[in-house]
């Protein structure tokens, strides 16, 4: 398959590659996070997705002055050799990071409601065989397994519908029942259900027709919020303030919900079709992990996703405790934030540089 | 090619490492006894009785249910207990009913237990909750001979039907709904044990967790009305004092809405409109008549508003609000929503009540 530098990705590629890395395990504890607000939830999803279409705006300026780099490239073509490679290293920990906190969470989710009775370990290095696999065939393997994906798991959207019928619709209103603290709390805590889309600063040089990327991303961003904003209102109907804010995983709630005749535990194989959604991003990260490492060893090398997996191993059986696991992933979110708005100050050095050279 | 290779060496590796024979580990399903009803006593307030049924499916058998009784503070702890006795590895995973005895509910107990099973991840919320008058035990100990089995025939009792619409079968998610709910407080069904059969008896209602009193089945009817139920069947009622006219209406529609005006004097609107046709009849009154039908449904109209007018002012003595009035002023409150103000305002509540009564067709006789 193509691994080369090449404009490999069509428009259909980056729409499903932009949405299916968005969601992920966010989605299932989405209500949840949201909880602060109490019923005012259901339309944050928008808000979100307002920001997140802004703040994509910086990034894909920034990529189309430099249409053949990733933002590896950029960062060494901008701040100078030793900024660049620095800052490279630490995207690379943070790659590496997120690839395990991603693994982590969903694997502690299947021992929690699948398989309480057994250890993760054979899941784990399965789970990581897998993705170096979908990984191994580049960006554009990684893009058709989001199109595949998001056939597979959209469909499961339909189950929302006997939450919704059992809801109350009622608790939609009113809109605006939080204070300013309240919505700060949750923007935090929730906003980590959206970021993803991020990473298109690293896949832009394979785009085929870059200046069509913005609308593009646009549609993969508005896809997913379509989603969240489905689960939100479903969420918000069907459950009180106290089940919002105590239950962890609300969407799973919603699929016991389901009254089928021929198959009862609806919760379970949603969890396992999860998996697809968690391979993509997770997929993702691993890539981003990859091309990281070969900017930083200026080698262009397939080992890498291997070193990059082992690492991912280690990482995630590291002799430290559950909590501070969860803080440092918690932590690591929030660093996804700050590097969200990391481009505008990007463009300002970009800018300040073109009049110096003028 | 090489990795593809060894991927597929793996998955087989792992397929296959269902099939080990090794104990312990996760049970396969003939190993499983799979609780479908469970049955919680009181004993004090640590300590309760928990008694469970599981399917004996081998035909060798000579009885089809097995029952395990244990005492116990805890119910994985009591899970465990019943491992002991049972000759499989219990699981919750196929529960469908769980019964507590009036008692249990009437000291609390219920709601905590409750929550539980619905942090479980192995229990789904959609499990039925009930009330027993007397013990839960008792209801699962008795022989149902005329039954498939105990297990089927509990479980198939709960399942809506046309007739039994008065009860609300409240799910282990509604129960934990109703009880969060600052707006409204938590109905349950209410069912004894008679002529060795289980009835379902009525309604038990609840106020901060605890078990208060029981409502009967007519009650029960109006209640679902209220919540807004739109699928219903036959009503009866009795038109006058002396028990002279009666009807029976088989409704077709019916449309409840429920609007409470003004924070400060609450002032509850409830406009109900009912469409059905006139299933029995017995009275003075011509059926063939037109007058006579308009004045009928008059009648039946002013009968049911008495009716929901004797049972919000029940609620409002008993300080119950099982049908959640208010929600329509939280749509327009700013701040968080407590019971203290659903229990203020239902104090202060007035009720007007608009029931609209439609006879589509009188029967196939004149």
């Amino acid at each position: 398959m193509d691994v080369s530098k090449k404009k490999i990705l069509n428009g259909y590629h980056v729409v499903f590659l932009v949405q299916n890395i968005m969601v992920g395990m966010g989605l299932l504890s989405m209500n949840n996070s949201l909880s602060p607000l109490g019923y005012s939830q259901w339309w944050v999803p928008i808000l979100f997705g307002v920001i997140a279409n802004l703040t994509i705006i910086p990034m894909i300026w920034l990529n189309l002055q430099y249409k053949d780099d990733d933002l590896f490239d950029i960062h060494e073509k901008l701040l100078g050799k030793w900024m660049g490679k620095s800052l490279n290293f630490i995207l690379l920990l943070y790659a590496i990071i997120l690839f395990s906190a991603v693994i982590d969470s969903y694997l502690e989710l299947i021992q929690i409601s699948i398989l309480p009775e057994r250890s993760i370990n054979g899941h784990l290095i399965f789970f990581i065989l897998i993705t170096v696999f979908i990984v191994k065939g580049g960006i554009k393997s990684l893009a058709r397994f989001c199109i595949l994906t998001f056939f597979l798991t959209g469909w499961m959207a339909y189950f929302l519908r006997w939450g919704m019928e059992s809801g109350e619709i009622r608790h939609l209103l009113p809109l605006f029942n939080f204070t300013g603290k309240e919505f700060l709390e949750a923007t935090k805590s929730g906003y980590n259900s959206i970021v993803g889309y991020e990473l298109i600063m690293f896949f832009f040089p394979y785009i085929r027709k870059p200046e069509k990327a913005f609308k593009h991303s646009s549609i993969g961003i508005w896809l997913t919020v379509f989603f969240y904003l489905m689960v939100g209102i479903v969420g918000v109907m069907y459950f009180t303030e106290w089940q919002l804010e105590h239950i962890l995983f609300p969407v799973l709630k919603l699929f016991q919900a389901v009254d089928l005749s021929f198959v009862e535990r609806i919760d379970k194989i949603g969890i396992t079709l999860w998996v697809f959604l968690i391979l993509t991003t997770a997929g993702a990260y691993l890539w981003v992990a990859k091309k990281g490492l070969d900017s930083l060893r200026n080698k262009n090398s397939q080992y890498h996703i291997y070193a990059v997996a082992i690492l991912t191993y280690v990482v995630i059986n590291l002799p430290i405790s559950q909590i501070i696991r969860k803080t440092f992933y918690e932590r690591t979110f929030y660093f996804s934030y700050g590097f969200i708005l990391w481009p505008i100050l990007l463009c300002l050095v970009h800018l300040v540089r073109r009049r110096k050279m003028r | 090619m090489t990795v593809s290779r060894f991927i597929i060496a793996i998955s087989i590796l792992l397929v296959l490492s269902g099939c080990t024979t090794k104990q312990g580990l996760q049970p396969s399903l003939e190993n499983l006894g799979l609780i479908s009803v469970a049955g919680f006593d009181y004993i004090d307030n640590d300590n309760m009785r928990m008694t469970v049924i599981m399917p004996q499916p081998a035909l060798e058998a000579e009885k089809h249910t097995q029952v395990i009784t244990v005492n116990t503070d805890m119910l994985h702890k009591g899970l465990v207990d019943i491992s002991s006795r049972a000759d499989k590895t219990v699981s919750l995973k196929q529960l469908r009913v769980v019964l507590f005895s009036e008692e249990f509910a009437r000291q609390g107990q219920m709601k905590e237990m409750v929550e539980y099973l619905f942090k479980d991840a192995d229990v789904r919320s959609s499990v039925f909750v009930a009330i027993v008058k007397e013990s839960a035990e008792e209801m699962l100990r008795m022989e149902y001979p005329d039954k498939q089995n105990t297990s089927s025939y509990i479980n198939n009792l709960f399942q809506q039907r046309q007739y039994t619409f008065f009860s609300p079968f409240t799910t282990i998610h509604e129960f934990v709904y109703d009880e969060t709910d600052p707006i409204r407080d938590t109905i349950a069904p209410y069912v004894e044990l008679k002529d060795e059969v289980i009835h379902i008896e009525g309604l038990a209602m609840f106020s901060n967790g605890k078990m208060e009193t029981t409502f009967s089945k007519h009650e029960g009817k109006i209640i679902q009305i209220l919540r807004g139920r739109e699928k219903l069947s036959v009503f009866a009622l009795t038109l006058d004092d002396e028990g002279n006219e009666k009807v029976a209406l088989e409704f077709v529609k019916s449309k409840a809405k429920v609007k409470t005006e003004n924070i400060n004097s609450p002032k509850v609107i409830l406009n109900l409109k009912f469409e059905g046709t006139l299933s029995e009849y017995e009275g003075d009154k011509d059926l063939a008549n037109k007058k006579d039908i308009k004045n009928l449904e008059k009648e039946v109209s002013k009968k049911i508003e008495k009716e929901i007018r004797n049972l919000l002012e029940k609620c409002k003595e008993l300080e119950i609000e099982p049908i959640g009035m208010f929600e329509t002023l939280r749509m327009r409150y700013k701040g968080d929503w407590t019971t203290d103000l659903t229990k203020e305002l239902l104090e202060k509540a007035e009720f007007e009540i608009n029931v609209e009564t439609n006879l589509t067709s009188i029967g196939a006789l004149k």
